[in-house]
């Protein structure tokens, strides 16, 4: 690979402020090593060619009269996520049913990332409507780990996680609902984050569960986490939920050490978690033992009810959501012509994956009359629980310390006849979306010459803290900078 | 947990989704993923309020103003079918 293209998003933000790099020549780079590698991963559904030369030429000839302002994104490639609305770019949600869809508007993080002046070099695969754990539910095919090309990248944001690991961007964003960036960070080897719930607007998000649903990015490094947390966060008119920016930087604690500092070690968590991933854990509880952590064991007995929860509040909240999609104003329409109730149905039919139908299945059971008190109340009633669990855990411990997902990149095919065996990817990761925590994954380690991530959870606006945590570790180690040759 | 046929097309047709006879995969996996959710009944949530947001946000107020946001040609341009500036839709009445 190329050596510009092994950079991070600081490294070559820092060459482009000092005339050392042109934006052209990041982006043509990027383009050639896209165009050469990428049908073998197939990280990208919509490469934005001409539209990204054409913005770094523009940026260049701004940069070289002194005329352009300093900021982080300037001339830099970055892929979205393709669940993330782009104005007059197709936004797919790798789902049929939106294949031809054009947004008439910018999500709220695409405005943010356009003004500080990133460059969109295409949307990310994805699985359909962010339902999956491989990104093997993609209308648009899967997504290969650019690790080993057999395996999977993990999901829902395998193409954002791949495109990373694989060098064709420096950063990326993705969304998460429970584990949707985190779970393929760990499978890839790079670094994401799932902010507290409400630090991004969701605004122009294609919904999939809006209770649990949050924006976030991928990177090579907690540090340019930060960097982009602190472009794309704060409150925004369009997303009730969303709130002012509790800090000044997300980055504000990377100086101060974590001597005595109380790491917890949920031992839920280590539960149906293979030996390696346990033994990768124990080496990076030793680097922060020795940068003057307290290891503390701590449990969390809920934690084995977290995804029947999730698998109740979840599909409830989609079956709700991906109710929008009827083929009247926008999206697939059936050429069936009987009447309006048969086209509506003929449309979803054709339109959504098995999955995604799975997951309305489910959700309208859950919500339907009386089954309703039973399963989402229920669910929300234990979801409160959940919450107070983490809150006195956190009375103990500044942050916990978790394996992100119990295996290295399995195969592709492994699970896909096996739905729970497919949801069971993400147990290290669902409670915290159902808490709203922030929490980062990053490289801790290999098994079999796989990445294996470990997560930082932290409690609610604690986001500073994790990645505090992450970065001291990565100032230590060298895994985030290994990157795989395709 | 026995989900019977008719419950099952009962949630299909809610749904607005319909499956063919020899689709019923989809029904065995509905069946196993509802059966795990009753281990959920073994946990004591008397007096426990269900969770309506998960920050705690208060309610979260704009000024209500009349704002344009998008133009009738970019309503239009998505629309599987349009018809004289108008979005067609397939047949409401049948027999006609």
């Amino acid at each position: 690979m190329n050596n510009i293209l092994n950079l991070s998003t600081s490294e070559l933000s820092t060459l482009i402020r000092e005339k050392k790099l042109t934006s052209e020549e990041l982006v043509s780079q990027t383009l050639s090593h896209i165009k050469a590698h990428d049908s073998k991963i197939n990280s990208f559904i919509t490469l934005l060619e001409d539209s990204a030369l054409n913005q770094a030429k523009e940026f260049d000839k701004k940069n070289s009269k002194n005329e352009s302002a300093n900021k982080f994104l300037n001339g830099i490639p970055i892929l979205l996520k393709d669940n993330i609305s782009t104005k007059n770019i197709r936004t797919t949600a790798g789902s049929k049913i939106l294949e031809n869809y054009i947004p008439p508007y910018d999500a709220f993080v695409t405005k943010k990332i356009i003004e500080n002046g990133g460059i969109i070099i295409g949307k990310g695969n994805l699985d359909e409507f962010a339902m999956g754990s491989s990104n093997e539910t993609s209308f648009f095919g899967n997504v290969k780990n650019p690790w080993d090309v057999t395996r999977v990248p993990g999901g829902s944001s395998g193409g954002p996680a791949a495109a990373v690991a694989a060098g064709f961007v420096s950063c990326s964003i993705g969304s998460d609902t429970g584990g949707s960036i985190r779970q393929p960070a760990s499978l890839c080897g790079v670094t994401g984050m799932k902010p507290t719930y409400g630090t991004v607007s969701r605004y122009g998000l294609i919904a999939f569960a809006s209770s649990l649903d949050q924006i976030g990015p991928f990177a090579k490094s907690a540090v340019d986490c930060g960097e982009i947390l602190d472009i794309i966060s704060g409150k925004d008119p369009n997303d009730s939920t969303s709130f002012e920016k509790k800090f000044t930087s997300y980055n504000g604690l990377l100086n101060e050490d974590i001597t005595g500092k109380k790491i917890g070690i949920p031992k839920e968590y280590l539960k149906n978690v293979d030996p390696e991933t346990v033994n990768v854990l124990r080496e990076s509880i030793k680097e922060f033992e020795k940068m003057g952590a307290e290891i503390i064991d701590v449990s969390l007995p809920l934690t084995e009810y977290a995804m029947d929860v999730y698998y109740i509040i979840a599909p409830s909240e989609a079956s709700s959501n991906l109710s929008r999609f009827d083929g009247v104003k926008y999206g697939h329409r059936s050429e069936s012509d009987y009447n309006s109730q048969a086209s509506l149905i003929d449309s979803r039919n054709e339109g959504f994956g098995d999955e995604v139908k799975r997951r309305i299945m489910i959700g309208t059971y859950t919500l339907s009359a009386g089954y309703y008190d039973a399963y989402y109340k229920k669910a929300q009633k234990i979801r409160t629980l959940i919450i107070k669990e983490f809150k006195d855990v956190f009375k103990k411990v500044d942050v916990l310390l978790t394996p992100t997902s119990p295996s290295i990149a399995f195969k592709i095919n492994e699970k896909t006849n096996d739905p729970i065996k497919m949801y069971q990817s993400d147990l290290c990761t669902i409670p915290v979306n159902i808490a709203g925590l922030p929490a980062i994954s990053f490289p801790g380690g290999k098994s079999n010459n796989m990445p294996v991530g470990i997560q930082i959870i932290g409690p609610q606006n604690g986001d500073q803290t994790v990645l505090q945590f992450a970065n001291k570790f990565q100032e230590k180690t060298e895994w985030h900078k290994d990157s795989p040759s395709l | 947990m026995k989900i019977s046929k008719k419950e099952f097309e009962n949630i299909a047709k809610l749904s607005a989704l319909s499956f063919k006879d020899d689709d019923y995969a989809i029904l065995n996996d509905l069946e196993r993923i509802i059966s795990r959710f009753e281990s959920l009944q073994k946990i004591n949530t008397d007096n426990i309020a269900p969770t309506a947001h998960v920050t705690n946000l208060e309610n979260s107020l704009r000024e209500d103003i009349d704002d344009k946001i998008l133009s009738h040609e970019e309503i239009l341009a998505n629309a599987p079918q349009i018809n004289s500036g108008q979005i067609k839709i397939p047949r409401v009445f049948d027999n006609e």
